[in-house]
């Protein structure tokens, strides 16, 4: 794999107005980049044409349907940090995409910054985040059912409601 | 001594599986065994925040395992301490604990005060928020307003909706002025959630003002909620936006684009 992705809110990514021009805003690391037992969960792809696929093992471990923000990184730029990902069965209703799924473990306060770090430099560049409007994602979780990478039995009610309304359409 | 003491007991709320709050310490000795699935939330009206950050030290302390999120703020800035493990237990065991481990000492007489000052604080803001103003910014405070998945306060935003629609139209016109730009996103979302299908005259309004505000995250969560309504009422409110944010510009006009085909 090539990239980890990562979901996220982009707002928050947005330097807070009035400090330095690089700051980072304590809710990106906070609530975007959340660990549990000191580790971040992550999903890796082959490309950035594999987005969507990372886009919909997210959307589909939901409840609600909702725009997704991604970023991502090259996992090359990682073992400078110290950080080294590994894979972990991936929490999404999508089977074929399960293996995707890493776990970036033993996370201390200096990893979970430098990674914060190389996140912002890439969004801020404005190439490595993408935004899934609702549509797509809809679109992505309706063509995965019917493609059978998904069953509908396996989504949450409020998006099992709108897809088989999308289905019936 | 210094004497550590809650406030007198203004707020005690319970969802179910999500959160059961206290502010007052003789309700945890009278109430036996609650369960507390999600969380433990206590406030106080009289004391300084450093207090607050002692106490989460103790609690550290008894229970090692204990997580503490976060402190958070009541519509009067009143500090709190928000202690979450999810589990049940007693509730009447963890202040006893605290009170052995002369961590926590509350008296009659700091309660009599705490209870003076609340009656206080009621006396002189007449414009206090509803109850359920008071939930959702808790519940925001507690669990931030995350994309993909339901949110509590949006139950209780329902509920309010239902019964009291007034008020909550008012409570979240003047919302939209709030110093705290994360606390108006989270409301426009959850309120976008719970009108997704109604989508009522009122509630475009206060979305087509949040999409002018000037912060961007309020400005994003309104483009959202006009986006998830899937209605080309909306296209005038989006069409005459002018955005600065490049991310947002360009997610804005992605929506132009698909309500015009709708």
């Amino acid at each position: 794999m090539k990239f980890i992705v990562r979901k996220i809110s982009l707002r928050k990514w947005d330097p807070l107005p009035d400090l330095e021009d690089d700051n980072i805003q304590a809710d990106a690391i906070t609530i975007d980049l959340k660990t549990h037992g000191n580790a971040l969960s992550v999903w890796g792809c082959e490309s950035e044409e594999n987005l969507e696929d990372v886009a919909l093992a997210l959307a589909s471990a939901g409840d609600c349907l909702n725009v997704v923000d991604v970023t991502w990184v090259e996992i090359s730029s990682l073992p400078a940090l110290g950080i080294q990902p590994q894979k972990t069965p991936g929490d999404t209703p999508v089977s074929d995409l399960k293996d995707y799924h890493l776990n970036i473990m033993n996370l201390d306060m200096r990893r979970i910054t430098d990674l914060a770090q190389l996140f912002a430099q890439r969004i801020r560049q404005g190439k490595k985040h993408r935004r899934f409007s609702r549509p797509e994602v809809k679109k992505l979780i309706t063509n995965a059912v019917k493609a059978n990478r998904l069953l509908l039995d396996d989504l949450k009610e409020k998006i099992r409601d709108a897809i088989q309304s999308e289905l019936h359409n | 001594m210094v004497t550590y003491a809650s406030a007198g007991g203004s707020t005690c709320f319970k969802e179910p599986n999500h959160l059961v709050g206290f502010q007052d310490p003789n309700r945890f000795v009278n109430s036996g065994k609650l369960v507390c699935q999600y969380g433990l939330a206590w406030g106080a009206g009289t004391s300084p925040r450093r207090m607050w950050e002692d106490i989460a030290m103790s609690v550290k302390k008894v229970f090692p395992d204990v997580e503490i999120l976060s402190t958070i703020n009541y519509e009067s800035k009143i500090p709190s301490l928000i202690v979450t493990k999810n589990l049940s237990f007693y509730l009447r065991d963890i202040y006893h604990s605290w009170r052995k481990a002369c961590f926590f000492s509350a008296t009659n007489e700091a309660d009599e005060e705490s209870s003076r000052s609340e009656k206080h604080l009621n006396k002189e803001s007449p414009n206090k928020a509803p109850r359920f103003a008071q939930e959702i910014c808790s519940l925001i405070s507690l669990q931030p307003v995350e994309n993909g998945f339901t949110h509590p306060a949006e139950k209780i935003l329902m509920e309010a909706l239902a019964n009291q629609e007034e008020d909550v139209i008012r409570w979240i016109e003047s919302i939209l002025e709030d110093k705290n730009p994360y606390l108006v996103a989270s409301v426009i979302s959850c309120l976008g959630r719970v009108t997704e299908k109604s989508h009522p005259a009122w509630a475009i309004n206060i979305v087509g003002e949040a999409l002018e505000h000037s912060n961007v995250a309020v400005r994003d969560a309104a483009a959202q909620v006009l986006e998830s309504w899937e209605t080309p009422q909306v296209l005038g409110l989006l069409s005459k936006h002018k955005e600065k944010v490049p991310w947002l510009q360009e997610y804005i006009g992605k929506i132009v684009i698909q309500l015009s085909s709708y």
